[in-house]
């Protein structure tokens, strides 16, 4: 019980702290294995997240932590957390990346997995054309490749 | 303005989340990938959920030329082959097989079943039946050769299961998967799968067109329960005491409700297979008592509610016809 208020800060790549109870900051898995491996400083350096994704990276591990001490109507508690869950990854698209690029470093796997259900529910219905204008992807194949590529997995392009 | 608005971030992530973004797409929108630059050239091939479709390929109609049919299995069987014989070490989360007329490949699909076992899916789909059956009267047990081998019954990393037409099937021989939550079984004489709901955890139980049921309850704690287009040889109990959404379709035979949950959210009777002789002959009354019967004993007399209550035509029509002297 000791260890749920012992409050560990977490610096952002701008030198910016944020306090954190260690419950939270344990669901960061990077940071789990810091302090498992005796790194027992208060502080902890994230020198990859700037202070507004590290802030939003906190919000959603702490929500995490909150709902997950709760007892009783679990399935009513999975509900909110769902909810909570789709409207904190309806951000813009730099955002989204930012995310899921810290949650893969910090190593945050429910926020990773919907960060990349979300990249996917935009890709979906949606022609290659349509795709790499909304990602700003260039498309560098000659025609001649690109028709290669289509024809050896011709099937997935049937309508 | 900002000129990170401009840059592809997309194609500028790690190769592991590019990955895992196509795991999330269906098979065919993660394959279309392969389309969008040279950067996506091979990313797709690495997907964790791979699930091959007879009927993405071509569409098998009874009226298609059955050349035409068995050249684009052909292509779909060789399409199939190379993907696997490419992947080594990448995990596998789900693994799909969709084919007709398995006969002529059983070697194939034995390597491919072996394939998913090694790889440790936790979703599998084994599925042989043929889009041209409409039910199951119109299947040829001849085209049901496939036997689900022993390593798929001990497979302890399957969380969801979907057997369609093979031969000898039996649900109970699944009793020792631990998390097995989701099964669906289709096309086939079925074998009582009370063993493995009593001591599973499944949590979703789907039958179709299944034939020669002989069994007589239906018990366990499933959440959803859709039974579709079935022939029981005799009556059925359904006791789910933890049901939420019940989907029942085909003939009107007596069934009965036991230990049903007291708020089910969504409940789906059709019974259409009996609409199809529409003439108002007498019967129409004794099958609208009988249906006036299971509403009124599943819902407990005013003891139990439904969320939402979806009924067929025909149900309201015979309720109606009954109404006046069972009601």
């Amino acid at each position: 019980m000791s260890e749920s208020n012992k409050k560990i800060s977490l610096i952002s790549s701008e030198g910016e702290a944020f306090e954190v109870s260690e419950a939270v900051a344990r669901e960061f898995e990077i940071v789990a294995h810091m302090l498992e491996d005796g790194c027992s400083g208060s502080s902890i350096p994230i020198t990859t997240v700037d202070s507004n994704i590290l802030g939003k990276v906190i919000e959603y591990c702490t929500k995490h932590v909150e709902v997950g001490n709760v007892e009783g109507n679990s399935e009513k508690a999975e509900k909110d957390l769902e909810e909570f869950d789709k409207r904190f990854i309806a951000v813009e698209m730099n955002t989204l990346f930012s995310l899921i690029l810290a949650a893969n470093y910090l190593n945050v796997k429910g926020l990773l997995n919907i960060g990349c259900q979300k990249v996917a529910d935009t890709i979906k219905d949606m022609k290659p054309e349509e795709v790499r204008s909304i990602f700003n992807i260039e498309n560098d194949y000659t025609p001649a490749e690109e028709e290669v590529v289509r024809k050896e997995n011709e099937w997935a392009f049937q309508p | 303005m900002d000129s990170s608005d401009q840059a592809d971030r997309i194609s500028n992530l790690p190769d592991v989340l590019l990955v895992l973004i196509v795991s999330c797409l269906s098979f065919k929108e993660c394959v279309q990938t392969c389309a969008l630059s040279k950067r996506w050239r091979s990313v797709y091939l690495e997907t964790r959920n791979v699930s091959f479709k007879e009927t993405d390929f071509f569409s098998p109609s009874v009226n298609a030329n059955p050349i035409r049919n068995a050249l684009g299995r052909i292509v779909f069987v060789d399409y199939v082959r190379r993907w696997v014989a490419r992947i080594h070490d990448q995990p596998i989360d789900t693994f799909e097989i969709s084919i007709s007329y398995p006969k002529t490949y059983l070697d194939v699909i034995e390597s491919l079943i072996a394939f998913a076992v090694r790889k440790r899916v936790k979703n599998l789909v084994l599925d042989f039946s043929n889009p041209a059956w409409r039910t199951f009267h119109d299947v040829n047990l001849d085209e049901l050769v496939v036997e689900i081998p022993q390593s798929v019954y001990d497979l302890a990393t399957l969380e969801s299961l979907k057997v369609g037409a093979c031969k000898k099937f039996d649900p109970a021989k699944l009793s020792n998967l631990e998390k097995l939550k989701t099964v669906s079984f289709g096309w086939m004489e079925l074998t009582d799968p009370e063993p493995l709901l009593k001591t599973s955890r499944v949590e979703s139980l789907t039958i179709n067109d299944c034939w020669e049921l002989d069994f007589n309850t239906i018990k366990g704690n499933m959440r959803e329960v859709a039974i579709i287009n079935c022939d029981f040889l005799l009556n059925c109990i359904f006791d789910l005491p933890r049901v939420d959404i019940l989907k029942y379709s085909g003939d009107l035979f007596p069934f009965e409700f036991d230990n049903m949950n007291t708020i089910i959210s969504e409940v789906d009777f059709d019974f259409r297979v009996l609409d199809n002789n529409n003439d108002e002959s007498n019967d129409s009354n004794a099958e609208g008592g009988m249906l006036c019967h299971l509403l009124n004993n599943l819902l407990d007399y005013g003891g139990r509610s439904a969320t939402t209550l979806t009924v067929c035509p025909f149900l309201l029509k015979s309720v109606y016809i009954s109404t006046l002297c069972s009601i």
